[in-house]
């Protein structure tokens, strides 16, 4: 199978006032045509690093790739492109965003600009990379936001994001990253502000989406349910770290890391009324500010069966094939 | 969009009455004698008289509700008393120094509006650069700098060194032509009435009056929007929504007019609206440097002389161009954001 997107050993850094911080530390990992990609870690463990750094969005004041590639492949059978090496403002970087990679926010509240119409925002991606007039691409608009769902489109092109809910936001957020039939969409934590019945649609429109434009999907979540209903494989990060990386089937089946087990117990459910029945097992203590930690395994001090070893770093290990992991306890 | 205006028009009545009602509180603070003076127009009118008499005659004795009623339908009636100071009806001297001080105001306006939303995006966009540090330092001494200092700076500059720009309004020749019978007076301000006339002669003359005040005003102000332009803007760049423009992929051009600016416009747009305020309601400084008989001059002498009548006009005056320059920012508010449109 074909690679849509191949990262290797990136590092992204955050320089900050208190010191630089490693929010990307040495991630490599690849996706495949077609496939949804999970990626889950508790909040502060740079999933969204990653994925701006993969858009080249990163804050420029202070966040920048240190090192490593992000190589994208086109359709096309052309040679692929190493975003980590291209100029954020370039022409090149611009040509791929919005059209070979588009990406999708946590705030839907937020994410549009207000004082334009929701059509203005649309067409706006169409003028850009399709050669579209603005009479078809206004039509276009409509259609797309019948295609995510949007009752009455005709009407609700012309409305200001603020006469939308959240979750007809986040639809129209979807609108916009799929107008120009992106082949790999980064969907940072697309149901995190919205309410359980609202995440649930819009998970279910996620899906059908990506089976018919055959799109390959990153889906950045903290929450492993979401993973169990989206996603074909599955990341686990930790502190700027790939920790275990599997099929879901598998990661459900058998997890390996002691941090992956406590996201596992911790699945809010995506039913209301299970989820007041179930309680939530949390992981103990908090994720550790990443400009602290030196040596050792990142998870030791919250590792429930961490030992002496742990005070070395474990190497990413590959147990099966295609499932890896970075414990001691699995060397 | 259209009930929205409807909606702040209607509004109107009741913010004017409620100026009108404080207004005539603080009237109260006054002896019935001192309200006289307005109706005296040289101390001829009181010999031989008792000055009770008067007051009876002219019912500043009578109760508050009724003088109110009374002092409303004067005020309506543009009877605003006669101005001591001034030497003639207090409407009238309102009307004789207004246009000169709208006149300033709009050539003003126009330099510090444009400048300072240009320098302020300009600075945001070298956030910490030379080019901020540059337009700050700028900003700082225009801020600084007493409106009088700045004042007599242009004018020992550009008229005492270069003899480029005059204090006044007019030259006397040009004066002299003003106020003859072939010089239609429409509006009172020259530059237009000039252009009016066909007499460009007349136009140069004026225009050249009046740049000394302005650039005066224009660097004082230019700071002031220039710097809220400014941290409106770097507030605006760290929106969610700008990074969404840059997702599809939009030059950087694009995504800091659609993006950044019609957003951070928004709060300029009520600064604007104070600073336009400040400029009708007359600058008594710089329109005394120049020798620029406007509203602020007229005021000033006024309150100086304890004419009453003349500094209630004015205040009347002030807070009937407040009522009317709010409902022109509330409209223009509108058009740029339309959360406030829809409302
Ligand atoms: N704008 C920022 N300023 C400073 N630090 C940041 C910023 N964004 C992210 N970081 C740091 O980078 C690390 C990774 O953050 P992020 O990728 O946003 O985490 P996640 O998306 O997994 O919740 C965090 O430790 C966070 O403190
Ligand atoms: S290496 Fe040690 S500390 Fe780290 S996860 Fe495995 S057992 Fe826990
Ligand atoms: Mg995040």
């Amino acid at each position: 199978m074909t690679h849509v997107i191949q990262v290797d050993d990136l590092r992204t850094y955050i320089k900050t006032e208190r010191g630089v911080v490693k929010a990307v530390d040495g991630v490599s990992f690849s996706v495949d045509e077609k496939e949804v990609l999970g990626v889950v870690g508790e909040s502060g463990c740079g999933k969204s690093i990653t994925a701006l750094s993969i858009m080249q969005l990163l804050p420029d004041r202070f966040a920048s790739i240190e090192s490593g590639s992000i190589n994208y492949i086109p359709r096309d059978g052309n040679a692929s492109i190493d975003i980590a090496r291209l100029n954020p403002k370039s022409r090149e970087m611009r040509s791929i965003r919005g059209k070979e990679i588009s990406m999708i926010f946590q705030e839907p509240m937020t994410s549009l600009n207000p004082v334009y119409t929701v059509g203005e925002q649309i067409i706006e991606s169409l003028l850009l990379h399709e050669k579209m007039n603005k009479k078809e691409a206004m039509m276009r608009a409509v259609e797309l936001l019948k295609h995510v769902g949007i009752p009455d489109p005709e009407l609700r092109v012309r409305e200001y994001p603020h006469q939308m809910s959240g979750g007809m936001r986040q639809r129209v957020m979807i609108a916009i990253a799929l107008s120009c039939n992106p082949r790999f969409l980064i969907a940072d934590e697309p149901t995190t502000a919205l309410d359980v019945t609202i995440q649930a649609q819009i998970l279910d429109l996620m899906k059908r989406l990506q089976q018919e434009h055959d799109m390959s999907i990153m889906m950045i979540t903290h929450n492993m349910g979401v993973v169990g209903l989206m996603c074909d494989r599955v990341l686990v990060m930790y502190l700027g770290r790939v920790v275990e990386e599997a099929k879901v089937r598998e990661i459900f089946k058998s997890p390996l890391h002691p941090y992956t087990l406590g996201l596992l117990n911790s699945i809010p459910k995506l039913n209301p009324k299970e989820r007041k029945k179930d309680r939530l097992i949390p992981i103990a203590g908090n994720v550790p500010d990443p400009s602290e930690i030196v040596t050792g395994c990142r998870f030791a001090p919250r590792c429930p069966r961490a030992f002496d070893k742990c005070q070395e770093e474990p190497p990413l290990i590959e147990v099966e094939t295609g499932h890896k992991v970075r414990c001691w306890l699995h060397e | 969009m259209f009930n929205y205006i409807l909606r702040r028009i209607l509004s109107l009545p009741v913010v004017i009455l409620g100026v009108t009602l404080l207004i005539f509180l603080m009237m109260q603070l006054l002896s019935p004698y001192q309200l006289l003076a307005s109706y005296i127009r040289s101390p001829e009118e009181l010999k031989n008289k008792d000055p009770d008499v008067l007051i009876h005659t002219y019912g500043l004795d009578r109760p508050a509700g009724e003088r109110y009623v009374k002092w409303i339908q004067n005020v309506i009636r543009g009877d605003l008393g006669w101005s001591n100071s001034a030497n003639m009806p207090v409407k009238e001297a309102i009307l004789a120094r207004f246009p000169a001080t709208l006149e300033l105001a709009l050539f003003a306006v126009i330099p510090v509006i444009f400048g300072g939303i240009l320098l302020g995006s300009f600075a945001a966009m070298h956030h910490n650069r030379w080019g901020d540090h540059l337009t700050r330092i700028f900003a700082i001494v225009g801020w600084s700098l007493p409106s009088f200092v700045g004042g007599l700076l242009v004018l020992m500059i550009f008229y005492g060194v270069l003899g480029w720009f005059p204090p006044g309004r007019l030259s006397t020749w040009a004066y002299q032509i003003v106020t003859s019978d072939q010089f239609v007076n429409y509006t009172g301000m020259y530059t237009l009435d000039a252009i009016l006339n066909g007499n460009w002669a007349i136009f140069w003359d004026a225009l050249r009056h009046l740049i000394g005040p302005t650039l005066t005003l224009a660097y004082l102000w230019w700071a002031f929007i220039m710097r809220i332009t400014r941290s409106s803007m770097l507030d605006t760049m760290n929106k969610d929504y700008v990074r969404t423009g840059r997702s599809k992929g939009l030059p950087e051009r694009v995504v800091v007019k659609k993006y950044i600016r019609s957003n951070a416009l928004i709060p300029v747009v009520t600064v604007a609206g104070l600073m336009v305020l400040g400029l009708l309601g007359g600058v008594v400084i710089v329109e005394t440097v120049f020798d620029f008989k406007g509203l602020g001059l007229l005021t000033a002498t006024a309150a100086q002389q304890l004419d009453y009548a003349a500094v209630l006009g004015t205040t009347m005056f002030y807070c009937f161009l407040l009522v009317i320059v709010n409902l022109i920012v509330d409209i223009l508010y509108a058009f740029v954001d339309p959360r406030v449109r829809l409302e």
